[in-house]
């Protein structure tokens, strides 16, 4: 009798531990990484409020390369001010002033100004808290962007905090471009090294060289176009006629500090159009 | 009773707070990723029930997820750590009511290394979901392995001086 009761002791512990472990799996494996965000979110305002804390530590440590990286955009940001108005006061011809004038006002993306309080680059899927949140206008689709190039994509925002994935998460793509050929590929983190990314789909007719500039492509409505990304530093021909490319990324993401959540305000328009006209609307 | 319920509910807490704040920042070229939290399931006491060490993996792993958006990664592992645990620690609990340094510092060594060599295999195969680049996941599981194990045995080392006070 007592060795039969040890038995069935024996057995339902097993049988707890295999249906525990169906659960975790089941859960880690068909939730996808948007949707694990969003279990995040819960705990958003807890454990971003106690990282903002601690990240105000090392901020003045950092202070100084912030401080370059801050003065250099802006060095680039008023050469292109410069640049865009003597394109506009050069032209004589009063109504194509006003056209360009319009044409600026209707490309609008907007920025929100955010800190990182929490951020990884040892695992395969890392994440990027913010302290911006709701309240700040952010909502998820929403891209981050450095000074020196994309971040990540917002995936949840609670009302104070968001969490964004970042460029260097294995479950991520963006779409990108060889900047010199304007040739579209997709790129991605493989999982190495928290300084290069992989840029595919680029095809074999293309000349290509160390040294060349990649950028976003404008094609989502996530960032803007030209969005610095990185710079090849090697490549190889793949199977299916593509090139793999070895991109070492301008942005240093274990020292992300200051970014800028990228708000484009035809984006609700333009999603709704994609939606409708996308032949698998229903998903 | 309620005091070393106490004790281990403070312990989770700081061990959480350390593992979110401070060891995730941790790397070194990308490849090390320790993490220190499992350490609560290794030292819980001796008296406590197979199924009680399940549930409590189980959450503390749930929980880990919903910080770090992993959501049933950390569960799996920590779970896995919880079934394995019994079949390695002594039987008979009048020797010592909780694993820990004062079983001897060899004893504690061998079986932390064990039980985070087990959690992080699970992870970091599980996290890469791909047996492509097995050598680079096995020398993250390696790396991490030594300095998780490293990181306990200072705490363990810390948390035994303390309650000896």
């Amino acid at each position: 009798m007592n060795s039969l009761i040890r038995f069935i002791q024996r057995v339902s512990t097993t049988l707890l531990f295999l249906v525990l472990l169906f659960l975790s799996l089941w859960l880690y494996i068909s939730t996808s990484y948007y949707q694990k965000a969003q279990f995040g979110r819960l705990a958003l305002g807890l454990s971003g409020r106690l990282a903002e804390r601690v990240s105000g530590i090392g901020q003045y440590i950092r202070m100084r390369e912030a401080n370059i990286g801050l003065r250099q955009e802006n060095v680039a940001l008023k050469n292109e001010l410069e640049f865009l108005r003597s394109y506009i006061t050069l032209s004589d011809d009063k109504t194509m002033r006003y056209s360009r004038l319009t044409l600026f006002d209707t490309l609008n993306y907007s920025y929100i100004m955010a800190r990182v309080v929490n951020n990884t680059v040892n695992h395969q899927q890392n994440y990027i808290t913010l302290n911006v949140g709701r309240c700040d206008g952010v909502e998820q689709g929403m891209g981050v962007v450095g000074h020196d190039g994309v971040v990540g994509v917002v995936l949840a925002a609670s009302a104070r905090y968001s969490v964004a994935i970042s460029l260097l998460n294995t479950d991520f793509k963006v779409s990108a471009r060889h900047r010199p050929t304007s040739t579209f590929g997709s790129l991605w983190w493989p999982g190495r090294s928290y300084t290069h990314v992989r840029l595919a789909e680029i095809p074999l007719h293309v000349a290509l060289a160390v040294g060349d500039t990649v950028v976003t492509s404008g094609h989502s409505a996530i960032f803007p176009r030209d969005v610095p990304i990185g710079s090849i530093v090697g490549y190889e021909i793949a199977e299916g006629n593509a090139y793999s490319i070895d991109v070492r990324l301008f942005a240093d993401f274990r020292s992300l500090d200051y970014v800028y959540v990228v708000r484009s305000a035809d984006r609700s328009e333009r999603l709704e159009l994609e939606h409708n006209f996308s032949p698998n609307a229903n998903d | 009773m309620i005091k070393q319920l106490l004790r281990y509910l403070g312990l989770a807490v700081l061990l959480f707070a350390l593992q979110l704040l401070v060891f995730n920042n941790i790397n070194f070229h990308g490849y090390v990723a320790p993490y220190i939290y499992p350490m609560l399931l290794l030292v819980l006491p001796l008296s406590l029930k197979h199924w009680h060490l399940l549930i409590i993996g189980f959450a503390c792993g749930l929980l880990m997820d919903v910080f770090m958006h992993t959501l049933g990664l950390h569960a799996t592992a920590m779970l896995i750590v919880a079934y394995l645990r019994p079949f390695v620690t002594p039987s008979d609990t009048s020797r010592a009511y909780a694993p820990g340094m004062r079983m001897g510092f060899r004893w504690f060594l061998k079986y932390a290394l064990l039980g985070i060599l087990v959690h992080h295999t699970v992870l970091f195969i599980l996290e890469a979901f791909t047996f492509n680049n097995l050598s680079i996941t096995l020398l993250r599981i390696v790396l991490s392995t030594i300095a998780s194990t490293l990181f306990i045995l200072i705490l363990e080392a810390m948390r035994v001086n303390g309650s000896e006070r």
